[in-house]
């Protein structure tokens, strides 16, 4: 299976990390600085994995982040964040995840995101599925929750 | 929805193979082509051209090129100084009928490279540098012109349009003692000259630079650190990016004014012993060698605290649970016993990870440009 993840960072340093880290564990790729441009990201690449780390992003950039549920369906998302309570990120039906963000644990990202994408069967989905809208409203969305439904994903 | 591209560091083409997937990241193999640290190198008296990527280290003692020669690595160099006599007709036909390289400006002939060197010693006086403590000086007026013209006997025009050449930077010091020539100005001067040649290049961290020379079968992973004439550079790198750059401007070039200052000889003719064979695990046979050895302890004590006051105090560095190399490049880490004397002086600083290991580089005076090299390569594959 071809791994593939869109990882949202602030910081040179830290993003060049993950993406090294990832890369090095057979992931494609692609790294953002801007995640208003997140939306059209998204919808674009369709990514199974998205990794944002939140250090160096303003509250706001983050709630824009969270009104993204839509195109977000049937992707994992996993937050570097310095606590449990910091990486909550709200996120209607999308599985989160989250990993240490200092310091840095790479080793542990990877191993995390690897997991994300090949035990839980629901990143999988976008695959089956004709590409959502990111009205979240569409069909393809009402499609999407009840086959995580019926698998019980939730 | 503009995608973050490398920074500074290694694109080199690896496998990522599925197989690997639960080895730890240093455990990976990389591409052998780009370890370069298994190649010979091959010292040319004269720069030939031989197309392809090219390393150049623009350090403050000495230029260095780097280009692939076959299974080797041919290296050109060049003194980074210069000699200026006023011009006239006679002098001139002189300077030409010798192979003297020499070039004109301001009323000028301004002899450059090894050739200064020797025109200094003929006339009992010292040359000047168009850099300093790893800086473009801005004493010297026509600094700029004279680096270009250093580097122009090293670098001919490309074969190709737009090849790659990667060039060695300093990072920025720790405390600033150059108060004028910034590290953003220096890069765009030299990067400049080098596009108006034809070239594409690209900086890179002088400490880097040592990780990517040598440490390939450690997946570029561990400590790099140069000590050259006028400044230590030291990179803290995972997997080639390099994590934390910094530079003290204190180097060889201290050294030796420092123990001049102490026992009235020349720096010049104190460099000479110094590069003659100066034994760091020896005890001095003299007061030039005792000077020269607590010098040398100054120096490493200066690096290593500065490491401990660094690293401790970042939270840039991600968990490192294997410990991690140091690898040494740089003129200056030469005299024997010097990797010694670097081993004795960590063991009394608390670093926030383990080394594994403290070794010299196998050919300090050029680590830096087959770093730089390692990088072009990588940059255009
Ligand atoms: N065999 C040797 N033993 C001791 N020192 C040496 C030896 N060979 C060269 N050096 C010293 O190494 C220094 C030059 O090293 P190098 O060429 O690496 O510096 P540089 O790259 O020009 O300068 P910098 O990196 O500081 O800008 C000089 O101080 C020189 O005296
Ligand atoms: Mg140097």
């Amino acid at each position: 299976m071809s791994l593939s993840a869109v990882i949202f960072s602030a910081d040179d340093i830290r993003g060049a990390l993950l993406r090294k880290t990832l890369e090095k564990n057979g992931f494609e790729v692609s790294l953002y600085k801007n995640i208003h441009a997140a939306g059209d990201i998204l919808k674009a690449k369709s990514p199974p994995l998205v990794i944002i780390d939140k250090e160096g992003y303003f509250p706001g950039e983050l709630e824009y982040f969270s009104s993204l549920s839509g195109p977000l369906a049937g992707t994992s998302v996993l937050v570097v964040a310095n606590s449990a309570q910091d990486a909550s990120i709200s996120l209607k039906g999308v599985p989160v995840e989250w990993c240490l963000s200092n310091p840095l644990d790479l080793p542990f990202i990877a191993s995390k995101a690897k997991e994300l994408l090949t035990v839980k069967p629901e990143s999988n989905l976008k695959a089956l599925l004709p590409a959502t809208d990111e009205s979240g409203s569409s069909e393809d969305e009402t499609l999407a929750k009840d086959l995580m439904g019926f698998l019980g994903l939730k | 929805m503009a995608e973050v591209t490398g920074s500074n560091e290694f694109q080199g083409k690896e496998e990522s193979d599925s197989s690997q997937e639960n080895k730890p990241p240093f455990a990976e193999q990389t591409g052998t082509s780009l370890n370069i640290s298994q190649k010979s190198v091959e010292v040319q008296e004269k720069p030939e051209v031989f197309g392809g990527p090219i390393g150049l280290d623009v350090g403050t003692s000495n230029i260095v090129m780097a280009q692939n020669k076959g299974a080797k690595i041919g290296i050109a160099t060049q003194l980074n100084a210069f000699f200026a006599i006023p011009q006239s007709k006679f002098t001139g036909q002189i300077l030409s009928q010798n192979d003297i390289v020499f070039f004109e400006h301001n009323k000028q002939y301004y002899i450059i490279g090894d050739s200064a060197e020797n025109f200094a010693n003929m006339f009992n006086a010292n040359t000047r540098r168009p850099m300093e403590k790893g800086f473009l000086t801005l004493r010297e007026d026509s600094g700029v012109a004279i680096i270009q013209a250093i580097i122009k006997t090293l670098v001919q025009r490309p074969k190709k349009l737009g090849e790659i050449i990667c060039f060695t930077v300093p990072g920025e010091p720790l405390h600033e003692d150059h108060k004028f020539s910034s590290l953003d100005g220096h890069e765009s001067v030299i990067r400049m000259y080098l596009e108006s040649l034809g070239y594409t290049p690209i900086a890179i961290n002088e400490g880097l630079a040592v990780v990517m020379a040598e440490l390939g079968d450690e997946n570029f992973t561990g400590i790099g650190i140069s000590i050259g004439g006028g400044m230590c550079n030291i990179c803290l790198s995972y997997m080639s990016v390099p994590v934390i750059m910094y530079s003290i401007q204190k180097g060889g070039d201290d050294i030796d004014e420092s123990v001049s200052g102490e026992v009235e000889l020349s720096a010049t003719k104190i460099k000479g012993i110094k590069e003659g064979g100066l034994d760091l695990s020896a005890l001095p046979k003299n007061n030039v060698e005792l000077a020269l050895q607590i010098c040398y302890t100054d120096l490493i004590n200066h690096v290593v605290r500065s490491m401990e006051s660094v690293f401790s105090s970042s939270n840039k560095i991600p968990k490192i649970s294997q410990p991690v190399p140091i690898v040494i490049g740089g003129g200056a880490a030469s005299p024997k016993g010097f990797r010694e004397k670097f081993e004795n002086t960590l063991r009394s600083v608390r670093l926030p990870f383990e080394i594994s290991s403290v070794r010299v580089s196998k050919d300090p005076l050029y680590t830096t440009a087959k770093g730089a090299l390692a990088m072009a390569i990588s940059e255009s594959k």
